[in-house]
């Protein structure tokens, strides 16, 4: 579930023309304030995430998916269908790439409820779905930095505050 | 237009007294209404009610914003809990006086409480700077505050509704709080992540049956109580308090995410003490299969939790940007509950 870049820099927009311009008092504050909100609204449709996280994404789902269904295979037992593509979907467009993400991880969760349902343990194909899922959620995290909530939750003078993180 | 509560309208204090006049049948002069900084979720400000002849009341306003974390909010949860567990001696909570769901009122479900004295620890750091000495006790009265909300007998008291229309039973805990969950974070209706998916079945396929059905605070953790000289003087934020698996609190108080950079519980205490407090007050046993399981499910109940912040900054529902700054930590998130499944499989 990767975060709409649009929906971030509106989200921004509005914490910053709804919550903090009424607050400022200082003139020049807020023309500074007007510049920023200037800024993001033109660069909100000029950016992109970069595409290679989601290829990265992609190609670790499929690989799971396809040695999934060769160990079932070769167990003798039938894997669901439908859980490698018949084709490999495009991938020239960033809205391709989130496509071919988005019915990959729609395979995945099909694999993922055979696998459940399936009568006894099968603890190495667990181990594949589970080292597939970690190492997409490794490449995703290499882009990003932990945020800071105690800076977002405190108060400027500690005293009688009352509950932090939600 | 997304509904929105103004905490900073000028016409709220009128409101609140006029209403506080109504209910309490004397004439309520409210004054100092201010917000808090804290908090995503219910809005929480400060205000005096002063009434003729009486003594000033220092009350703490939680407004269920339509905006926030866990809207559409119910203030009946955190009063009626907190009304019931005011016959409990020493549990530090703070008194519940008014509560609502009317939006005709304030425009949001709100509920009334004590003011209590006493700062807010963060659950990210400040382990060190405490002091050992203050952390010992802040522990100890932290794992004693909660086995004295799982010993509470809940099922005399208005609490015994929740598990009628709940169907909370013993065998189905388990499961209905991943639905809930799975609920919240909208899996299987838009983009869900597949550890999320994964994460529900092993949930639904491992679901333990409770020992007993107790009070569970939903959010009892370093960060949700109030602390003076070392010593807990209120244990806050209710909304998401149900019934359910004590276990759950356990889990969810000894997060790694909550530790501080420690392998203690809350950074407080070790694990151990603060178990064998617990199970002294509760004469329950911590059940480590069971407090196993419980590490998955409110990992994916922090995770779904994320998930339903991002889901609000996508969809427009919030103003709050912090909610913004949640959605970035959905992964390292997920990797942990990826990593507890593996250690609990």
């Amino acid at each position: 579930m990767n975060q709409s870049l649009d929906a971030l820099m509106g989200s921004i927009g509005r914490a910053l023309r709804e919550e903090i311009l009424p607050e400022l008092q200082s003139d020049h504050a807020r023309s500074q304030l007007a510049g920023v909100l200037d800024v993001l609204g033109k660069v909100q449709h000029m950016v992109v995430w970069s595409p290679d996280v989601v290829r990265e994404q992609l190609d670790l789902l499929e690989t799971c998916l396809a040695q999934a269904v060769a160990r079932i295979a070769a167990a003798g037992e039938t894997a669901p269908g439908g859980l490698v593509p018949a084709a490999p979907l495009p991938s020239a467009t960033q809205a391709d790439l989130l496509r071919a993400l988005a019915d990959a991880e729609r395979r995945f969760a099909r694999l993922t409820d055979w696998l459940f349902a399936w009568p006894g343990e099968w603890a190495e194909l667990h181990e594949l779905l589970r080292t597939a899922l970690r190492n997409t959620l490794k490449a995703q995290r290499r882009l990003v930095p932990s945020a800071d909530f105690s800076s977002m939750t405190a108060p400027s003078q500690p005293a009688d505050a009352q509950g932090v993180f939600k | 237009m997304n509904p929105v509560f103004d905490p900073a309208a000028p016409e709220l204090p009128a409101r609140l007294q006029s209403w506080l006049s109504g209910r309490w049948g004397r004439p309520v002069q409210v004054g100092g209404l201010s917000r808090f900084p804290a908090g995503m979720s219910w809005v929480t400000l400060g205000f005096t009610a002063v009434s003729p002849g009486e003594p000033p009341l220092a009350l703490i306003l939680r407004v269920g914003d339509p905006g926030g974390l866990f809207s559409p909010y119910s203030s009946r949860p955190e009063y009626e809990a907190l009304a019931a567990l005011a016959s409990v001696p020493g549990l530090p909570i703070p008194k519940a006086y008014e509560h609502s769901d009317d939006p005709a009122i304030l425009g949001a479900p709100f509920v009334i409480t004590q003011r209590v004295a006493g700062d807010t620890p963060t659950p990210w750091r400040g382990a060190d700077e405490r002091g050992e000495a203050a952390n010992q006790s802040l522990g100890h009265d932290f794992a004693d505050a909660l086995g004295a909300i799982h010993a509470f007998d809940w099922t005399a008291t208005p609490l015994a509704a929740w598990a009628k229309e709940g169907a909370i039973t013993p065998q189905t805990t388990a499961r209905h709080e991943t639905r809930y969950w799975a609920r919240h974070a909208r899996l299987g209706e838009g983009p869900t992540p597949p550890q999320m998916h994964y994460a529900m079945r092993w949930l639904e396929a491992n679901a333990p049956e409770a020992e007993r059905i107790t009070i569970v605070h939903g959010d009892y953790r370093v960060g949700n109580f109030l602390q003076q000289d070392g010593r807990i003087t209120a244990i806050l934020d209710w909304e998401l308090v149900h019934l359910g698996d004590p276990h759950a609190d356990l889990a969810w108080a000894g997060l790694r995410t909550f530790a501080a950079g420690t392998t203690r519980v809350g950074g407080l205490v070790e694990r151990e003490v603060f178990y064998r407090r617990w199970q002294d007050r509760t004469g329950l046993q911590v059940r480590p299969e069971v407090v196993r399981y419980y590490e998955v499910q409110v990992q994916f109940k922090m995770a779904a939790m994320l998930m339903g912040a991002m889901i609000r900054v996508q969809t427009g529902r919030s103003r709050d940007v912090r909610m913004a700054a949640m959605g970035f930590q959905l992964t390292s998130t997920l990797m942990e509950l990826n990593k507890l499944i593996a250690e609990a499989a």
